[in-house]
């Protein structure tokens, strides 16, 4: 089955600097997928670029279409929230409803309406006069409310507090991922969108280091937590990251792409890597981080 | 409703307040100005047509005069703000910081500027120019019957006067296309350099022009930017005020008004079509160029994002 998105190659530059590199991969349906990086990693710019607002080189597929040159026809079935706070600050509530039924073919206003009024949001509401939080369940509930395949949040909580992004991500579950469609978010908080993620997208300095399944994060990347006492023979076996486990016997652990040798498994507890880890340990790491040079 | 169309009612939707404060304000203005003064006394086309004191004017002279003057007002004060705020309306979204959200939508990108471009250019002035004629009906209503009487008012040829007033309405919106296409440089031009280059384009689009008429002009031997410009301008009075018919001459109490009236659509409608004739030049091929380039650098700065 051919992937919603499929990215072969694709580079991406603005003037002489590099913004994405030679980057390959898929997103098949039915995933969620978070993509991470720093700022300036080149998140923003490969998504504008899926939404066809960049010129790229490169092959790049997007629900079958070429992006840049099929650009409207791709954003009738994709939705696409690309910040936060910014929606129209004249517009009130129930005219941008109206507005999406004019513009989007697959926009149902009722379905609109459904989805706020489980929010404490009014149609009548102007949204120069809501909060940030409450401007992105409207912004969400505009684009939950479009029968599109795809969805593409770049930042979409970005600023909020807590509470709201915690209502973002349950509106975002519970009434967009149905299975069959695929959400491809961006985000900081990486510790937050964890356990909704079925796939990891990693950008550093526009080169994808990591493209997989959480499940295949858990079974090529081993998290070590040891004895201080060990510290030596775990740094002797070349991980990937050595880093402080709070709470984990002996307070530290070691981050390995691939299991280490049985001796070195025998000296501490064998971990679930977790997502910032592999984040921190793959964004640092010297050999994938070099961009210039021999 | 279409996309297209949707766009258009979004700009209703935006700036429908200063719309209806345009459209309504000379209306009442002049309404309270003809209900409190002793009389207007108004000289047009250097006295060639002579008006007297308005409340001393026969009714059917109030109505129609009134009805004109406040149509032309209301829409000569629609054309003055559009041209005002048309370079800043190319930035708008940006900076109001919704263009991100606009650029989701599936809406191309010609369609976005065209949707603009046709309600600021042509809807909000012709808009305009019907408000002023329904005030105009207004104003002239109350003052005939403040000065003659309700039964005076009701007595009015109101077929002769709606015949005459389509018949302007028609000629009018006829000249409202032809000088948008005139002037269609000098409106998009200034609006493009302001979407590539935000606060400076319209001091660089200024500058250019001084450029041209002060220096280039002068080292030509035939000089082009200020005839240019001048042709540009004239014709695009002359599509919309050249409206000869309108002016009987004389003293206008004096007339022969539903004659007049009765003659003035076909007189219009000759008019018109001498208009049109105009059009059938290469200038104004090159203005709808000039114009054309403007259009395409909006759509390009769209294009390549903000």
């Amino acid at each position: 089955m051919e992937p919603l998105i499929q990215a072969r190659g694709l580079s991406l530059r603005y003037g002489r600097k590099t913004a994405l590199a030679d980057l390959s991969f898929d997103v098949p349906k039915g995933r969620v997928v978070g993509l991470l990086g720093h700022n300036g990693a080149g998140k923003t710019s490969l998504m504008k670029a899926l939404v066809g607002l960049h010129d790229v080189e490169g092959e790049l597929s997007v629900l079958g279409l070429q992006p840049r040159r099929q650009r409207v026809e791709l954003l009738q079935s994709l939705a696409y929230i690309p910040d936060v706070a910014v929606l129209p600050r004249w517009a009130r509530v129930s005219q941008l409803i109206e507005l999406m039924t004019g513009l989007h073919p697959r926009f149902s206003a009722e379905r609109a309406r459904s989805l706020l009024r489980r929010t404490s949001v009014g149609l009548g509401d102007q949204v120069k006069h809501l909060s940030k939080g409450m401007v992105v369940q409207v912004h969400l509930a505009l684009v939950a409310a479009v029968d599109a395949r795809l969805m593409i949040l770049d930042e979409p909580t970005l600023g909020l507090d807590v509470i709201s992004r915690k209502a973002f991500y349950e509106m975002l579950l519970d009434e967009w991922c149905d299975g069959e469609r695929s959400v491809l978010i961006s985000t900081h908080q990486v510790e937050e969108i964890e356990t909704l993620l079925s796939d990891v997208l990693m950008l550093n300095e526009g080169k994808l280091v990591l493209s997989l399944s959480l499940e295949d994060i858990d079974r090529r990347f081993v998290a070590l937590a040891h004895d201080p006492a060990a510290a030596d023979a775990v740094a002797a076996a070349h991980p990937l990251l050595r880093y402080r486990a709070p709470g984990m016997a002996g307070g530290a652990a070691a981050l390995f792409d691939g299991a280490p040798s049985a001796a070195v498994l025998a000296l501490g507890q064998r971990l679930r890597p977790s997502l910032v880890d592999l984040f921190v340990a793959l964004t640092r790491q010297p050999e994938i981080n070099r961009t210039s040079g021999p | 409703m279409t996309p297209f169309t949707t766009l258009i009612r979004r700009e209703w939707m935006q700036h429908r307040l200063g719309w209806l404060l345009l459209m309504g304000a000379p209306s009442l203005l002049l309404l309270l100005l003809t209900l409190a003064d002793g009389g207007l006394t108004i000289q047009i086309d250097d006295g060639a047509m002579r008006l007297p004191k308005m409340q001393q004017a026969p009714a059917l002279l109030q109505t129609a005069l009134l009805s004109t003057v406040v149509a032309g007002l209301t829409f000569g004060v629609a054309l003055l703000a559009m041209a005002i705020q048309l370079p800043g309306l190319a930035r708008r979204d940006q900076q109001d910081g919704s263009a991100e959200f606009w650029t989701s939508l599936p809406i191309g990108h010609a369609q976005g500027v065209s949707a603009l471009l046709l309600t600021q250019i042509l809807l909000l002035p012709w808009l305009a120019l019907v408000a002023g004629l329904a005030g105009g009906l207004l104003v002239s209503g109350a003052t005939v019957i403040a000065t003659h009487g309700l039964l005076a008012w009701l007595q009015q040829p109101w077929g002769l006067l709606g015949a005459a007033a389509l018949a302007l309405l028609a000629r009018v919106s006829l000249g409202l296309l032809l000088a948008a296409a005139w002037l269609s440089p000098l409106l998009l031009l200034p609006m493009a350099a302001s979407a590539w280059l935000k606060r400076w384009g319209v001091p660089v689009v200024v500058v250019a022009v001084l450029v041209g008429t002060l220096l280039i002009d002068r080292r030509l031997s035939a000089p082009v930017v200020q005839p240019a410009l001048q042709r540009l301008g004239s014709e695009a009075l002359q599509a919309l005020l050249r409206l000869g018919p309108l002016n009987p001459g004389g003293a206008l109490q004096d007339l022969d008004w539903p004659s007049f009236l009765a003659g003035l659509p076909a007189q219009l409608l000759d008019e018109a079509t001498g208009l049109v004739g105009r059009a059938a030049t290469p200038a104004f091929v090159l203005a709808l160029a000039g114009g054309a380039l403007g259009f395409a650098l909006l759509v390009l700065r769209r294009r390549r994002g903000n």
